[in-house]
């Protein structure tokens, strides 16, 4: 016998696959001084390894962690160590099994005709709109709360009916969903609709912008495409974001900075290398006024800039030395403010 | 840190899972720490991302909780659990590349290029000797052993968890075997 027959024959007694026979040519093998040797060796690294068992790539407690958060969607008061309510029913037993699928059945088909007989009942529809410059916050009778940005819609039923809770928006809200398992909560948006399953997230679809972005914080939500059902849904896991370009229909996933998502909650405007046109747009609709600029060249121009509840006197004065640019300011009573950014004269 | 309780040492996962089907989350907690650091190393050879390796394997577990009245075991629970750990990583990898496929289509400044570094870091204090050693294995290689060492899978149950033959693990298994005992210091 070589060694590498013997190896062989090691590795199967150690793991335990050994058969009767090589058992015992095992242990034949094992007296002789040649192999006693290679032997103790494998043993001792056998037993070695089986004190590896935790690494610090993948630490316990953050895994504890996630796990109870995952579960905490579904039973928010769920403890590790706290007993859970029994279950009524035994669903084991094939009889109940059979009787519960039925008595679902009869509910189903009872359900389905209820819901004819509600959508004959007219919805009544609430709409709540944001001027530039303005922020609104929306509460519903389910305990969901829906910060509406500047310059946005949001149309939602006065009571919610039927199977689920849907909204439609237009523009940029930050919604804290009151989670009902039986009963998901859909925003619709352009051209897409998203469904939360327990969360915490943010939704920009401003008509003029190209792009729709959801960024979740917390939870879990399901985006779906409207016009393309080939396209596959997305789940995104807490702080992805998910960008989908209105032009081509597709959509990217990625990570997000929170601050810069959600900001404008508490008035923080975060803009890393943005371009000058889409930083104004952002700025015009967060403080209300229209901004127009003589040399358009400016607008291609990236801008970094980070304003925590600033003035708008204290904005267009970072705006100015930005772009090198000077403004003037047009307060005609009668419609919001212009500043007109214009070269300066040497 | 303190890792093994004396518990998980005394009970056997079909206690585990019994205790689990009449929902104690203690349970739950314990057979989820056993088989964590393994089933974490096992998504990330799918996965290549420590993020989404700790989700498909927490997501399995979320299942495995949520369901626990209705999921019929026909293996043994670990090898159910690494398959599932398995499926679940496809998933996530069918998802990102699904997401990833049209990065060019989409100009935008606001994403990151990934979550994470992805990188399964070898830790350079690595706790003893071994650990090093194993380190040094091929990927798989190095998990056919761990699953078989560290988690007490057959080579039945690990050939069908990887769909390779029975042959392929006990192959694996010998070469794992003769490099550990090669770079092992021979007393003579």
């Amino acid at each position: 016998m070589t060694d590498e027959e013997f190896i062989q024959l090691a590795t199967k007694f150690f793991s335990r696959e050994a058969s009767e026979d090589e058992i015992e040519q095992y242990h034949f093998y094992n007296k002789k001084k040649k192999y006693a040797a290679l032997a103790r060796h494998i043993q001792s690294q056998w037993d070695a390894a089986v004190k590896i068992k935790h690494d610090s790539v993948f630490p316990i407690d953050r895994g504890f962690q996630l796990l109870k958060e995952k579960i905490r969607i579904y039973q928010p008061s769920f403890e590790w160590d706290k007993p859970q309510v029994e279950r009524l029913f035994d669903f084991s037993s094939k009889w109940l099994r059979i009787s519960a699928a039925s008595a679902f059945l009869v509910l189903f088909m009872a359900s389905g005709l209820f819901y004819f007989w509600y959508r004959s009942h007219e919805i009544v529809w609430n709409e709540k709109k944001t001027v530039m410059g303005e922020q609104a916050v929306v509460s519903l009778p389910d305990g969901t709360r829906i910060t509406l940005n500047a310059d946005s819609k949001l149309t939602y039923p006065a009571r919610f009916v039927g199977q689920s809770r849907e909204v439609y928006l237009q523009g940029e809200a930050y919604f804290e969903v009151q989670h009902l398992s039986d009963k998901p909560f859909v925003i619709h948006t352009e051209n897409v609709s998203t469904i939360d399953l327990g969360t915490r997230f943010d939704i920009k679809a401003y008509p003029a912008e190209k792009n729709i972005t959801i960024s979740l914080e917390q939870g879990s939500v399901k985006v779906l495409s409207k016009f393309n059902s080939a396209q596959q849904d997305i789940v995104l896991q807490p702080s992805q974001q998910m960008v989908y370009d209105k032009n081509c229909g597709k959509s990217l996933v990625g990570s997000f900075d929170s601050e810069k998502i959600t900001g404008w909650k508490n008035n923080i405007l975060i803009f890393e290398d943005e371009p000058i046109a889409e930083v104004l747009r952002s700025l015009e609709r967060s403080y209300g006024v229209s901004f127009q600029i003589a040399d358009t060249s400016v607008l291609h121009r990236s801008l970094r800039a980070h304003f925590h509840n600033e003035s708008l006197a204290t904005v267009v004065k970072s705006l100015e030395k930005a772009t090198g640019l000077a403004s003037k300011t047009i307060d005609d009573r009668s419609a919001h403010q212009t500043i007109i950014f214009f070269e300066r004269k040497p | 840190m303190k890792y093994l309780m004396p518990e998980t040492m005394l009970c056997t996962d079909e206690e585990l899972y019994h205790r689990i089907q009449r929902s104690d989350g203690q349970a739950l907690k314990l057979l989820f720490q056993k088989y964590y650091t393994s089933l974490c190393r096992f998504a990330y050879l799918y996965t290549k991302s420590v993020h989404n390796a700790e989700e498909a394997v927490s997501d399995v577990f979320l299942n495995l909780w949520l369901r626990r009245d209705a999921i019929q075991i026909h293996t043994s629970l670990k090898a159910y659990l690494f398959t599932a750990v398995k499926n679940q990583s496809l998933n996530y990898l069918r998802r990102d590349s699904y997401a990833m496929d049209d990065l060019d289509a989409i100009h935008t400044g606001a994403i990151a290029s990934d979550l994470q570094a992805d990188c399964l870091v070898v830790s350079t204090e690595a706790k003893n000797h071994i650990e090093s050693l194993l380190n040094l294995l091929p990927a798989k290689r190095q998990m056919i052993f761990r699953m078989n060492r560290i988690d007490g899978l057959s080579y039945k149950e690990i050939a069908e968890i990887l769909s390779i033959s029975v042959h392929t693990v006990q192959n694996q298994m010998t070469a794992a075997i003769k490099f550990l005992s090669e770079k092992h210091p021979r007393r003579k």
